[in-house]
């Protein structure tokens, strides 16, 4: 049985809305597809071996923790670097966002350093961007759902966006676009379980890995998950 | 002058309220609060004005307070109604004051919500705060728990005496740097504590001084319980006020090895208890009063109201959406009972606070506690029911057990066909009321 590997990176800092779920959500669709999932969960005290996975998940935290990883992860910038530009998967969601571009300005206008992988500048802002989102993915016909709760933005975003508004809020309050996508790494603002809520996004994920790793790619069934979705994009967000 | 309209208008229309037979909790303070603000800081109050805020446990932990004082013949005036926020609070503040301003009781106890406690004493200090605890708890409205904290703090300074839950870590950092006199309470061991952390999202996870990783001795739920860092001196250490042989069945504890009544069997009741029995020493109320209080307490517990409905109980425990701690204690209450029951969850609303409908908070409930042979079927109802069963469903609990009630007009012959057993509702406001409508409705037809 093939072994596919997946890190929970900073589990215990940045799981501020039921992030959990999410690498739940991702090992039992992998399961489906006759794979032997191992996933470790890591954090700061662990030495974290960027070779050793095929797929690293980072959740929304606050602003406190979020400080505590951005200390922590510098440490393994060339690694994340080269596991980005090696097709490794990352899929980041909330403020893990921040972690990835070039500089944080903070509300004091201090520029703190980021990881300076990708090329974007988050900035805090001194209000919160709080709602319901719905944006278009390019590569799927349904809409991604989710939730927003922030008070930083993007600015400067030269690189491939990974959604389109539909209704809610991009990098900026009136930006069209959202999220940032580059090989496999996939990060959102959107916070939460969002692979738990967007069936067909993760199945998309799925294939994907399954493409990855030269394995065919099984059709499965997500019927509650997939009813879950059409009422909240349905009865709540239109 | 303007203070004593003020008063005058807030008493008129809190009469209006009463003679039209209308909830005049709120409104009048709505409308003093709202052309004056700063009216609240031209009160002259009394000597004691004590603070209870947290995320869960400040309503039951004020009611207990005002109980103790009252039965010692203390002159306390509180929000018994349970509202919170700054405008039902300018309401019970500006109706006991005389038109010159002054607070006409000794003590003003208030149950205060933690995102409104700078909007009314910023100025003017409370001289007593109890924070009960900061959980995860409406996000949408409080962002994430340090945002909450540091909310409470902006608002006070060394003029306030600080009453503390030791265990909740998040609170002890306060110790690092406060000015001011901290009181410390805390729940030894009991039978339900764990060593190993076994929850979805821990918070506090690491030493607010170093930064290294706690160690917890036990937890009690979430990142309550007793911690200490390898790395520096950091601890729970041994509260002021420490509940040890907390009997949870014959709802009995010792404070400082004073004995003890609980008024539910349910730790948090043990929370709130030595909560009050921390304040109510800290100003001044005898040991022996306190005891005799606690221990005559025939308070109405909240929690558990049953219905009758084709030979089965229907016991209504409400659980608070958005925050895990609330549904483990609904969850937790359920389990404990040791008997073959069914569970009936779920919600149209999120909140009835705000418009949004985020179900993220739904991973972080320990849905797991129901994957036990005890519970015969889950009836989802309300419109995030796929939501809640999905959930259940990554709790490892068999699809069997788990029935999506699509119309909601079905719940009762569902129940009647699906399961013989007794049942407990865990569902939040919206749908609570409409279920005893129906159980209501349902039994009267059968009269």
């Amino acid at each position: 049985m093939e072994i596919i590997r997946v890190a929970h990176l900073y589990y215990d800092l940045m799981n501020l809305y039921g992030e959990n779920g999410n690498v739940r959500v991702l090992v039992n669709h992998l399961e489906k597809q006759n794979l032997k999932v191992i996933t470790d969960y890591l954090s700061i005290e662990d030495k974290i071996d960027f070779t050793k996975y095929d797929i690293f998940y980072l959740g929304c935290g606050s602003n406190e923790s979020f400080k505590l990883v951005l200390e922590n992860i510098k440490q393994y910038k060339e690694a994340i670097k080269k596991a980005i530009k090696d097709n490794k998967f990352f899929i980041v969601t909330g403020t893990s966002l921040n972690l990835f571009g070039k500089s944080y300005l903070d509300l004091d206008k201090k520029n703190i350093n980021t990881l300076n992988i990708l090329n974007y500048h988050s900035e805090e802002v001194n209000y919160r961007i709080v709602d319901e989102q719905d944006f278009s993915f390019h590569n799927l016909e349904d809409d991604v759902i989710g939730f927003q709760n922030r008070n930083t933005i993007l600015t400067d975003v030269d690189e491939l966006h990974l959604f389109e508004v539909i209704k809610g809020c991009g990098y900026l309050p009136d930006s069209k676009y959202e999220g940032i996508t580059k090989n496999n790494f996939y990060g959102t603002y959107l916070l939460g379980p969002i692979l738990v809520r967007n069936p067909h996004f993760t199945e998309y994920l799925v294939k994907k890995i399954m493409e990855s790793k030269n394995l065919p790619y099984h059709e499965y069934q997500n019927e509650i998950e997939t009813k879950a979705y059409q009422v909240y994009l349905n009865e709540v967000i239109k | 002058m303007i203070t004593a309209f003020q008063i005058i208008v807030n008493k008129l229309i809190t009469l209006g309220c009463k003679i039209t037979k209308r909830n005049g909790t709120v409104l009048p303070g709505t409308f003093s609060y709202n052309i004056r603000p700063k009216v609240l800081e031209k009160i002259k109050y009394p000597k004691y004005v004590i603070g209870v805020t947290g995320s869960s446990g400040k309503g039951t932990t004020t009611n207990l307070i005002a109980h103790i004082l009252k039965s010692n013949g203390y002159d306390v005036v509180y929000n018994e109604t349970g509202s919170n926020g700054i405008r039902g609070i300018t309401t019970l503040i500006l109706n006991n004051c005389t038109i010159f301003g002054r607070f006409k009781h000794d003590i003003l106890l208030l149950e205060i919500d933690e995102k409104h406690l700078h909007l009314g004493f910023r100025k003017n200090k409370l001289t007593h705060l109890i924070i009960t605890n900061i959980t995860r708890d409406q996000p949408a409205r409080n962002g994430s728990i340090d945002l909450v904290y540091n909310a409470i703090m902006e608002t006070i300074d060394e003029q306030t005496t600080l009453i503390l839950n030791a265990d909740d870590a998040g609170l002890m950092k306060t110790k690092l740097n406060f000015k001011g006199q901290i009181i410390t309470y805390g729940l030894e061991k009991t039978v339900d504590s764990y060593t190993k952390f076994k929850g979805q999202s821990i918070d506090n996870a690491y030493c607010p001084k170093c930064h290294k990783k706690l160690t917890y001795k036990f937890y009690h739920y979430g990142h309550i319980g007793s911690y200490f860092c390898k790395n520096c001196d950091f601890s729970r250490g041994t509260p002021n006020f420490i509940g040890t042989n907390i009997d949870l069945k014959n709802k009995t504890m010792k404070i400082n090895n004073e004995l003890v009544t609980l008024n539910k069997d349910i730790l948090y009741e043990a929370y709130s208890t030595i909560a009050a029995y921390a304040l109510t020493t800290t100003i001044g109320v005898k040991k022996e009063e306190i005891t005799f209080a606690l221990n005559a307490n025939t308070m109405k517990a909240k929690r558990g109201k049953t219905y009758q409905f084709n030979n089965r109980h229907i016991t209504f425990l409400e659980s608070k959406n958005e925050n895990a701690l609330s549904y483990y204690q609904s969850l937790k209450y359920i389990i404990d009972k040791n008997e073959k029951v069914s569970v009936i969850l779920g919600f149209d609303n999120v909140s009835r606070r705000y418009k949004f409908n985020d179900v993220s908070w739904l991973w972080d409930v320990e849905f797991e506690l129901l994957n036990t042979s005890n519970i015969d079927k889950i009836f989802c109802i309300g419109r995030f029911k796929w939501d809640v069963a999905n959930r259940l469903l990554y709790a490892n609990i068999d699809a069997k057990k788990i029935i999506i009630v699509e119309d909601l007009d079905e719940i009762l012959d569902l129940i009647t066909k699906k399961t013989k057993y007794d049942l407990y509702t865990m569902v939040c406001f919206d749908m609570t009321a409409i279920l005893k409508q129906k159980i209501l409705e349902a039994n009267n037809g059968n009269n």
